[in-house]
């Protein structure tokens, strides 16, 4: 395997108008690896995703994807080079039945079939929901979902915000064993969590954003030690 | 993906394949376009009573050996070969004139581009072998062809084997399994209006590369009219006219190899008259013969042919002879040739036409007519539109009616309605001059080089390829990497 990180960030900043979110972050995703980034609400995780997934513009700083400076890539490019994003809120179509939400991945190029049977085995639940409206799902069941229908790209590199997001415990740690176990497959994976401690488990390295900077990177343990430090007392 | 990639260009491909086609067989022509009409006929007959309620002038209007051809830029074509043609009204109207919408004036073959199941490329009716009608086009050479009509001996009158003849040259190809009788013999009131022998009608149009050329040949070896009281031999008319989109040239003669009239040989000279670009008076007739013929109502003239030029439309109208008659003396020998066509047309048509049996026309017989006008355009280079002007319509040419003005190129002339001769043809003009164009407009899309249209669409997908790159460059994405890294997007699943 390459030593060259699939994802590296340095002095990346973004706005919104004049409100600058990002201000110059720098983070490293090592190839297989999964990186838990965490940080409270406003601490700009999420725009970074965007920022990385080219739904937002960069004002300022490189991304190298696999070695190679990325600029001015549209979504589209992304995803077909192997980036794929699972947004907060899961963005399924509520009106539409499990199995319609699948075929709509099959725009990668994957046969439905493949999508189908390699989702349903991933998540036996979804293929016992699978004629039901995907809106009248549980949580957890649309999370999975979600999860299903990014995999069924046959993603490199997997963005994911807020996976506990309105989960019951039990889901979240469920869906982290699930998040471990694709890991273990190569994929690597960059999480977004207020929900440390889940995030931290699978994780191999962890970084703690805060006002549009990351305050902190490192193993995970040492993270999760200085996490309330992080979190409620700032760090420089 | 790779595949969805491969299918996409290859569509694209395609499609410029598709517009550098040059498309099917027809004319291949590098004109801007191109309108072209050429008729003959050996004898053409025009009937004049204002009384009959037929909405054309002349009200009766008949040819024997009658060829038509004509051709528009498209392409599109038309031949028609007749026998014996009862004129436009009744030939194209006959389905409107008999009630029976499909049904065709039967002595008639005809071919279209495109083809169409009445009208093949190619079509021919014949009595015998050389005798009959033939008609062919593929676009680029569209003929005509009359030949034979018959073998009239001395005595022996063309119509009445018409008549015969008429039920196996009803438009369909065949093998004529029982030849007409050979000479015909002549009924004795048929015989007084026409009889001939000999005849060869025959309408050309070609479209090359750079040009069109239209000819038109009417002739036949004798006539006789009114009984033998005017004999004619050796008549021919000829034109040929082209154009190239700039500049038309008009070439063309009509003779008279002999011509007798009441038995007395008319003075012609070892070659005979040539009837040029200037009037060639007949040698003054004896005075019992104009007495003679003042008596039946008779009058005969040799107009000059007309051929005029103007930028790149030219146009030739011709007669060998124009003799009008006042059939008061000759009711009876109009009313057989006349009957003939009015039995074809059925009884709604007969009810409509007995009159004219009952009344005393003026009639008109132009012996070896031939009418061709070749219009066309330049090729078109991309550049400003011509002028704007239309050709006026060649009003009243010879007691025709007159024809509405062309699109033309560069000016505007007026009808020529000069040629009238002395005879009762009072044909009505055309419009003096067609309407002015105040406008131009791009031309349609198939007349267009196709190499323009592959080359915008090559200029288009760099110029939105160059816009896309400089799109990404304002916008600050095209920026170099500080750690001198190459930009792109990388594939991130081959690691």
């Amino acid at each position: 395997m390459s030593d060259v990180p699939i994802l590296e960030l340095i002095g990346v900043r973004a706005a919104y108008g004049r409100i600058e979110v990002l201000r110059g972050v720098d983070l490293t995703v090592p190839r297989g690896a999964v990186v838990a980034l965490l940080g409270a609400n406003g601490a700009g995780k999420t725009t970074l995703l965007r920022v990385i997934s080219g739904l937002m513009p960069a004002t300022e700083g490189d991304i190298h994807l696999a070695g190679v400076h990325v600029a001015n890539a549209t979504p589209e490019q992304l995803t077909r080079a192997g980036l794929c994003m699972v947004p907060e809120g899961r963005g399924v179509f509520p009106n539409l039945t499990v199995e319609e939400n699948l075929w709509l991945a099959s725009y990668s190029g994957v046969p439905v079939d493949k999508i189908l049977t390699d989702s349903y085995a991933r998540f036996p639940r979804l293929k016992e929901r699978r004629r039901q409206l995907a809106g009248s799902l549980s949580g957890g069941e649309q999370q999975m979902l979600s999860l299903a229908r990014a995999l069924a790209s046959d993603p490199a590199l997997l963005l994911l915000d807020e996976l506990s997001m309105g989960l019951a415990p039990l889901i979240v740690e469920g869906l982290y064993d699930t998040v471990s176990e694709i890991a273990e497959q190569g994929v690597s994976i960059l999480v977004v969590e207020q929900f440390a401690s889940s995030a931290l488990r699978v994780a191999d390295y962890a970084a703690v954003m805060q006002g549009g900077h990351v305050v902190a990177s490192g193993e995970p343990a040492e993270i999760r030690h200085r996490l309330s430090e992080l979190y409620f007392g700032g760090a420089a | 993906m790779i595949t969805r990639r491969i299918w996409i260009a290859g569509c694209g491909v395609a499609g410029l394949l598709a517009l550098t086609w040059p498309g099917p067989a027809g004319a291949d022509s590098s004109l801007g376009g191109y309108t072209v009409t050429s008729s003959a006929s050996v004898v053409h007959i025009e009937v004049y009573e204002p009384v009959l309620p037929l909405p054309a002038s002349p009200q009766g209007d008949f040819s024997v050996g009658y060829s038509q051809t004509s051709a528009d830029s498209g392409p599109s074509t038309r031949a028609l070969a007749s026998y014996l043609w009862p004129g436009s009204v009744i030939g194209d109207g006959f389905d409107q004139l008999t009630g029976k919408p499909g049904s065709m004036y039967p002595v008639q073959v005809n071919s279209r581009y495109p083809a169409t199941s009445t009208a093949p490329a190619t079509n021919t009716a014949q009595l015998t072998d050389g005798n009959g009608m033939t008609t062919s086009t593929d676009g680029a050479t569209t003929s005509a062809n009359v030949t034979g009509l018959g073998i009239a001996g001395p005595d022996v009158n063309l119509l009445g084997g018409l008549g015969k003849g008429l039920g196996q040259l009803s438009g369909k190809p065949s093998k004529v399994k029982t030849p007409p009788d050979v000479p015909v013999p002549v009924s004795s009131t048929l015989a007084a209006l026409v009889t001939a022998k000999g005849i060869t009608s025959n309408s050309t149009i070609k479209v090359s590369d750079k040009s069109v050329t239209a000819t038109s040949t009417a002739a036949a070896a004798d006539i006789s009219l009114l009984h033998g009281v005017i004999g004619l031999s050796g008549i021919k008319v000829t034109n040929t006219v082209t154009s190239d989109g700039t500049k038309a040239t008009t070439t063309g003669e009509a003779t008279i190899g002999g011509l007798t009239i009441a038995g007395v040989k008319i003075a012609l000279g070892d070659a005979g008259v040539t009837v040029g670009s200037s009037a060639i008076k007949l040698p003054a007739l004896p005075t019992s013969l104009t007495a003679l013929l003042k008596t039946l109502g008779i009058e005969i003239n040799v107009t000059p042919v007309t051929k005029t030029v103007t930028g790149a439309t030219g146009t030739f109208a011709g007669q060998a002879l124009v003799i009008s008659l006042d059939t008061g003396p000759l009711k009876q020998a109009l009313n057989g040739p006349l009957s003939l066509i009015i039995n074809l047309l059925g009884t709604t048509a007969a009810t409509q036409l007995a009159p004219l049996i009952q009344l005393a026309p003026r009639i008109v017989l132009k012996l070896g007519e031939a009418n061709t006008t070749v219009s066309a355009s330049p090729p078109y280079t991309g550049g400003g539109g011509g002028g704007g002007g239309f050709t006026g319509g060649g009003g009243g040419s010879t007691g025709t009616l007159g024809t509405p003005g062309t699109p033309g190129q560069t000016v505007v002339v007026p009808g020529t309605g000069n040629q009238q001769p002395n005879g009762p043809g009072s044909g009505p003009s055309g419009p003096g001059s067609g309407p002015t164009s105040a406008s131009y407009s791009l031309p349609g899309l198939g007349n267009m080089p196709r190499f323009l249209i592959v080359g915008a669409l090559l200029l288009a997908a760099a110029i939105g390829w160059v816009m896309q790159a400089a799109g990404g460059l304002l916008l600050g994405g095209g920026g170099t990497c500080r750690m001198g890294l190459s930009t792109g997007v990388p594939d991130l699943r081959k690691g």
